[in-house]
């Protein structure tokens, strides 16, 4: 059995993931991109634990983990991007910058007294 | 431990009448802390309780050391320490049970009287319990055996009179004084420690039966003895209160009359005077300190009775009069012959404790009514005591008594003190050569002639103090009352502000708390001398008949030069328009303080206290704070520079970092990324 297809797909998924993240302005696009990127990393862990015949299947273990935890997350995220629409009407990431430091130069601890 | 003589069968019982001695007090000065502070009665019992057991378990003990003593009593039991074990015990003879017995009556006078006097106090329960504890501390001095258990009590003393002196902790004066007393006495103390260390090292054992053994002491060099002695004498200075250290004790007026009481004739001055006499025999080894305390002795004598005659304010004259006749007692001992040892100073110190604790409880109780102690007649037309006659007989003849002991007229116990140390110094002057002491005879002389002198000026401060006090105005009109005694060059008495009427809460009777007190107390002054010449003390009294006779025509020859003075300043007064011409009495009826007839810089230099509170100022003061604030500069400059400049890094740390902080999520998303990368390609690097 080759490695390759497994690999190459792989390889796909990085850069359309990474492409979303860094590209894309819409919030749950974003999110898709990071969906992407984990699992090339699923597959890539299932693809080896095939590939070097774990006796312990370590491979497929980490792959639950890892979706489980990619469950979590999302439903964080989109909570994270729910509220951010409710209060902005967009999900724009190039407009929603209230936590940056302001530019003027202040420290901005006083904005906040 | 050895037994110095004693029978077998008494040694257990003097034992432990040495250990209640020392522990009953303290246990109630423990309990005195914890008594609900809403009963009165509970804490006046345990304070006169306290001390009341603590007299009783003395005079068991005076009554069980007739054969002797005992040295080397445990009380606390051994200490280890590296270099040697010390032993922390007690030690019950006739001059540790003597004293402690003097000292438990004048400290149960004290706390019988201010049960009544006090009786205003809110904080009275502390008072009651830190007076217990200094008389704690004070028969811990006079029990101990052991260098350092006697360095324990006589620093809890100086705690205790800190926290006595500044009791009316309200008032700033009160603050200054007690912390005025607290530094004084403190510099003297550092010598005192290092005196300790340097016998301690010297000779080897901490123990004061063992240290003044013949053979202990002859193994110590002139020099080791001679530089123990003089620490030892600047810690006395300090706490005894003579020239060069002698100012907080006028300062120390400001506490409780009670706790003046206290400390001038039980405690606190008298503790130095004690331990001179306790190690005289490492004093007997060297001449030259001695001869460093008579001269100390006899310019704090006459320096401090010239100050006495200059004062306005009844507690400042008793105060003065205090540190002279201390100095009295340090001189018995400085120039005390072999032969007599340190009977003669021992003597001082019991008629002293006597006379003056009555007096100052007399001052306290003529002023309870009046609320001041000023004497004769105050410039600004204030309160004052002057006419105690008329308000209070029996207090005024006590007061007399008292003086006429402080002014050395025959009878009376201050005479056959003052006599004892003069007689000593007598002897010492005369055949000093006799015992070896033949480099002491100038310090004899000294002593003798500056003793006099100082014999013929207290007496006369004493009777200008009954003058301006004791006196019923009989002749003037009730609302002029006490108008005629003018203590100053103040303007003519019609411009004055006419004195306060007389006040019926004035003609109260004395508490009978305090005027029982005082009756008990006036039997030593009177009856000292006679109770004195017995076996009571330990050691001999020389007494001289020129000597006695030369001091009884000074002092006698004070009192009338007081008259006259009073009598001149009076004539000086009535020259004077407005004073005597406008109430249209004969000139003889005005009379003036006497101290009047000096010329008035003098005065001012007496009153004043010979300007060594601006010495302390230039020579000590000055240079501590500046000391102090070159720390302080250096502490906030140098120091602290260094954590402010952490700050200073950190802030700027921050400020770079926050340029990062752009809130863009692609951006931070784009550097994880490539932190991602760099951290694969460094993980497949180092492989």
């Amino acid at each position: 059995m080759h490695l390759w297809p497994a690999l190459l797909l792989a390889c796909v998924l990085v850069a359309a993931g990474l492409y979303g993240v860094l590209a894309r302005r819409n919030a749950v696009l974003v999110l898709i991109g990071l969906e992407l990127l984990l699992n090339a990393a699923n597959l890539l862990l299932v693809t080896f634990d095939a590939a070097y015949a774990d006796r312990l299947h370590s491979g497929q273990v980490m792959t639950l983990f890892v979706v489980t935890v990619a469950a979590a997350e999302v439903g964080v995220a989109l909570a994270v991007v729910l509220l951010l629409f409710r209060r902005r009407g967009d999900v724009d990431l190039l407009t929603a910058r209230d936590l940056g430091e302001p530019r003027d130069g202040s420290t901005g601890v006083e904005v906040s007294r | 431990m050895t037994a110095l003589a004693s029978t077998a069968s008494d040694v257990g019982d003097i034992a432990w009448a040495a250990r209640f001695v020392v522990v009953l007090p303290a246990l109630a000065a423990l309990a005195g802390a914890v008594v609900p502070r809403a009963s009165r009665t509970a804490i006046s019992a345990l304070g006169v309780g306290g001390a009341l057991a603590a007299l009783l378990a003395a005079l068991t003990e005076l009554a069980g050391t007739g054969g002797g003593g005992v040295g080397g009593v445990a009380l606390l039991g051994p200490a280890p320490t590296g270099a040697g074990t010390i032993e922390l015990s007690l030690r019950a003879d006739r001059l540790s049970a003597v004293v402690a017995v003097m000292v438990c009556v004048v400290a149960l006078a004290v706390q019988v009287y201010s049960v009544a006097y006090q009786c205003d106090d809110r904080r009275y329960r502390s008072f009651a319990s830190v007076v217990s504890l200094f008389t704690a501390a004070m028969l811990i001095v006079v029990q101990a055996d052991d260098l350092l258990l006697l360095l324990i009590g006589w620093e809890v003393m100086g705690l205790c009179s800190y926290l006595l002196i500044g009791h009316d902790s309200e008032r700033s004066a009160a603050r200054h004084a007690a912390v005025k007393a607290f530094l004084v006495t403190r510099t003297g103390d550092i010598g005192f420690v290092l005196g300790i260390v340097t016998l301690l090292a010297a000779a080897g054992t901490s123990s004061i039966s063992r240290l003044l053994r013949p053979e202990t002491l002859e193994q110590l060099s002139t020099a080791q003895v001679t530089a123990a002695s003089l620490l030892l004498i600047a810690g006395v200075v300090g706490k005894s209160a003579q020239l060069p250290l002698q100012t907080w004790l006028p300062d120390a007026m400001e506490g409780p009359t009670p706790v003046s009481a206290l400390i001038h004739a039980a405690t606190m001055v008298a503790a130095g005077g004690y331990v001179m006499a306790r190690l005289l025999p490492v004093l007997a080894e060297a001449p030259a300190a001695r001869a460093v305390l008579a001269v100390i002795a006899s310019a704090s004598m006459l320096a401090a009775a010239l100050a006495a005659l200059a004062q306005s304010d009844l507690k400042r004259v008793l105060a003065w009069s205090t540190i002279s006749q201390v100095a009295y007692l340090l001189a018995g001992i400085a120039v005390a012959p072999h032969s007599l040892g340190a009977a003669p100073a021992v003597m001082q110190l019991l008629s002293h404790a006597a006379f003056k604790s009555l007096l100052f409880l007399c001052a306290g109780a003529l002023a309870y009514r009046v609320h001041t102690t000023a004497m004769g007649r105050v410039p600004s037309g204030g309160p004052s005591l002057a006419g105690s006659w008329a308000r209070s007989p029996m207090v005024s003849v006590l007061l007399t008594l008292g003086l006429a002991a402080l002014a050395g007229i025959p009878p009376l116990s201050g005479f056959w003190s003052k006599e004892a140390v003069l007689g000593a110094a007598e002897a010492t002057a005369l055949d000093g050569g006799v015992d070896g002491a033949g480099s002491l005879v100038w310090a004899g002389w000294l002593v003798l002639l500056v003793g006099l002198v100082t014999g013929f000026v207290t007496a006369a401060y004493a009777t200008r103090a009954w003058l301006l006090v004791v006196p019923s105005p009989a002749d003037v009109p009730a609302e002029r009352s006490g108008g005629d005694l003018v203590t100053d060059d103040s303007p003519p008495a019609a411009l004055l502000p006419s004195p306060p009427r007389r006040d019926p809460l004035l003609h109260l009777p004395v508490p009978p708390a305090m005027s029982w007190t005082l009756l008990a107390l006036a039997v030593p002054t009177v009856l000292a001398g006679l109770l004195l010449i017995g076996p009571v003390v330990p050691g001999e009294i020389h007494l001289s008949s020129v000597t006695g006779a030369l001091a009884t025509t000074l002092a006698l020859a004070g009192v009338a030069a007081a008259g006259a003075a009073e009598h001149l300043a009076g004539q000086r007064l009535s020259g004077r328009p407005g004073v005597a011409g406008a109430a249209g009495r004969p000139a003889s009826a005005v009379r003036g303080d006497p101290v009047l007839v000096l010329p008035p810089r003098v005065r001012a230099w007496c009153a004043g206290g010979f300007g060594f509170d601006a010495l302390h100022r230039a020579l000590v003061v000055r240079p501590t704070a500046s000391l102090a604030r070159t720390v302080t500069v250096g502490d906030h400059d140098v120091v602290d520079a260094y954590p402010r400049a952490g700050a200073v890094v950190a802030r700027w740390l921050g400020a770079a970092l926050r340029l990062t902080q752009t809130g863009r999520t692609t951006g931070y998303l784009g550097a994880l990324a490539v932190g991602a990368v760099v951290v694969a390609l460094a993980g497949v690097g180092l492989r």
